[in-house]
């Protein structure tokens, strides 16, 4: 039937703090990114999607950080049952990351050229390094690559930092990209250039990308699937045309609804009342009760399984769409 | 027949530049930053002006520099008393502005920087209060929890400390500390801008509650354009310290007549399904330490022409209500 996925993650929690109490960051989670596949994860502050990014290179700390079940499978290798080496080889090869603040990724006292071929020295030592670089500087589209390469990063602006830092994460040619909230800190204008830049290089060397961001504008943009994550959970899943036009978990609805938009004409903005809960202090039921305007006795009561079939976590949800 | 009336707020030519030394110990200015320059708009009473723009169009030093955070280079402020009486901000003394600080208040962005978090809430919000001497012991105590339950906060937080509070829950301590002083304008630098969706559309529509309750004024920063339309009355476009364009909310959305304001527009992402994407966006954002002669815009404009890049083009009216600083406007 289908090829291995690229990425395959099953099952995985994440929690932190106490055993005793834990702080479940991530709480059982599923999901996989094909080859050449582009797919959003969505969610507010704490609602788990940078631990979720940071767990499949097991990038977070050890033993604060306790993968507690479920398996990430990457070509074959089961990241949280690997050893230390076998994930360091995945690293920058299989699977490469850009973060939101560019110029905390950069070492501020080396230059973006130094930077990149500290890349390419462990990823691809055999090929000449001043062409491969100055490719890399052109495919994220920093034609000045001359310059550029023997600029410090504080003499680059916040897109060009940015840039430099895609242009670094593709030298390893990872077959996926994970970018966390990488547009985040940049001004629209600036945003939509970087964003095309990381489309064209996706679709360039026909990577996977993990696009994890808070901004539902930008999911219709890039991505063709899109997950939402809620509380540590993801709460609903499918391709990104579907979910944004007929959403089915209350929660999804209700995000939609709090984006402003520059189309059309709101009398006023629904915010959704309260605030995501705290990791360490779930409500029990569904996470997403006390904040719903449609939950009743049950949602108090019983969690919500995950429909893999309807891609959503709700009792109501039939009734409701 | 009632007269029309007057502004709240006439700015007139306001700059604010910062001189760019030379390093070492002879320290000589060799250059200027015009962060902000020839800023020109009224502003009416229960008006909302929104000044939008990129990192370092100069939105936030155009704000300090109206409520005299800053020191104007030059121009005026002229702000209108409660007596009806008007003064120039821009001329006063420190001594004789201090009076007049309650008639004018700021929100800021970051509700974990902006707020002490050593004082308890009751101390945050009371001190402008305290400060000027407007109250003390019961009435005091009242108008706090009075100003607390009018941002949606409860009386029994008064005693708790910042820390104890989320983003959303603290920018209302931020908004009922500059507005227990029952100010006539409040300057919202991006109050909004560090919240999540969710509690970004709570204070939102906490901050429109309060404006039709108690009367205020805002100019309102952001660079989130979706955010500004949903608040602002009008609207205006910075570009390099200079604004491009000036008009009416929906109008400005409906039709953009600065090729600038039409890229800004293009680039912002909307996640309705049958919204169109956007059109390609040209170039880097102008260095306003070294500024092209003529429009900052034109090395980035597909409209651009020979006079574009001499000299500087100015606001002017180019519809009713519109105002846009181009020699080619899309009309």
């Amino acid at each position: 039937m289908h090829a291995a996925p690229l990425l395959d993650v099953r099952d995985l929690s994440v929690h932190f703090g106490p055993p005793a109490r834990p702080v479940r960051a991530v709480d059982g989670i599923s999901f996989s990114v094909q080859r050449g596949e582009v797919v959003a994860l969505v969610g507010e502050s704490g609602s788990g999607k940078s631990v979720t990014a940071l767990s499949l290179a097991r990038l977070l700390p050890e033993p604060q950080a306790r993968y507690v079940s479920g398996s990430i499978v990457m070509g074959g290798v089961d990241v949280l049952r690997a050893s230390p080496a076998e994930v360091r080889a995945l690293r920058g090869s299989r699977i490469a990351y850009v973060f939101q603040e560019p110029s905390a990724a950069l070492n501020p006292v080396f230059t973006i050229g130094f930077q990149i071929d500290e890349a390419l020295r462990l990823h691809q030592p055999a090929t000449p390094r001043a062409a491969e670089r100055e490719r890399l500087l052109r495919a994220v589209g920093l034609e000045d690559a001359t310059r550029v390469a023997r600029s410090h990063p504080h003499e680059l602006s916040g897109g060009m930092q940015q840039r430099a830092v895609i242009a670094m994460a593709l030298a390893g040619r990872p077959a996926l990209l994970v970018a966390d909230e990488p547009t985040t800190a940049l001004d629209v204008t600036v945003q939509a250039q970087v964003l095309q830049v990381l489309l064209d290089v996706q679709r360039a060397e026909g990577m996977g990308l993990l696009f994890i961001t808070h901004n539902l504008g930008l999911v219709k943009k890039i991505a063709y699937r899109m997950l939402v994550m809620y509380a540590g959970q993801l709460v609903e899943a499918g391709p990104v045309s579907e979910v944004l036009r007929a959403p089915r978990h209350p929660y999804t609805k209700a995000l939609m609804r709090a984006v402003p938009r520059l189309r059309g004409r709101m009398a006023q903005l629904e915010g959704i009342p309260g605030t995501v809960p705290a990791a360490s202090d779930y409500p029990a039921g569904c996470r997403f009760h006390p904040r719903c305007p449609h939950a009743e006795a049950r949602c108090r009561a019983e969690a919500p399984a995950w429909e893999d079939d309807a891609g959503v976590r709700c009792h109501f949800w039939r009734t409701l769409s | 027949m009632i007269a029309a009336p007057e502004p709240l707020l006439k700015v007139r030519g306001l700059c604010k530049h910062f001189p760019v030394m030379s390093k070492g110990i002879r320290r000589r200015q060799i250059g200027v930053v015009k962060a902000c320059d020839e800023i020109n708009f009224d502003l009416m009473p229960g008006e909302t002006l929104g000044l939008v723009g990129e990192s370092g169009c100069g939105k936030t030093t155009t704000g300090r520099t109206i409520l005299r955070a800053l020191a104007p280079t030059a121009g005026e402020v002229l702000f209108k008393l409660p007596n009806g009486n008007s003064v120039d901000l821009a001329t006063l003394s420190e001594a004789q502005l201090r009076p007049l600080r309650p008639h004018m208040q700021m929100v800021f962005q970051d509700p974990y920087a902006s707020l002490n978090p050593r004082m308890t809430v009751r101390d945050i919000v009371a001190e402008p209060l305290v400060i000027h001497k407007m109250a003390k012991g019961s009435e005091l105590d009242d108008r706090v929890s009075d100003m607390l339950k009018r941002v949606g906060l409860k009386p029994e937080h008064r005693t708790r400390y910042p820390h104890a509070f989320s983003g959303g829950q603290r920018q209302r301590v931020g908004i009922a500390r500059a507005l227990i002083m029952r100010p006539k304008l409040v300057v919202c630098d991006e109050a909004v801008s560090a919240l999540d969706v969710s509690v970004q559309a709570q204070v939102i529509n906490l901050l429109q509650d309060l404006q039709q309750e108690l009367g205020l004024t805002y100019i309102f920063i952001a660079h989130d354009l979706s955010v500004v339309k949903h608040i602002c009355d009008r609207i205006a476009v910075m570009y390099a310290g200079r604004i491009v364009e000036l008009a009416q909310t929906q109008a400005l959305f409906d039709k953009p007549v600065h090729h600038y304001t039409k890229m800004l527009l293009s680039a912002v992402p909307n996640p309705d399904p049958d919204v169109p994407m956007n059109m390609e966006i040209r170039g880097e954002v102008a260095d306003p330490g070294n500024l092209p002669p003529g429009c900052a815009f034109s090395p980035r404009c597909a409209a651009c022409t020979d006079a574009c890049r001499k000299i500087v083009p100015q606001l002017e009216e180019k519809s009713p209500a519109r105002f846009a600083a181009c020699y080619h406007p899309d009309l």
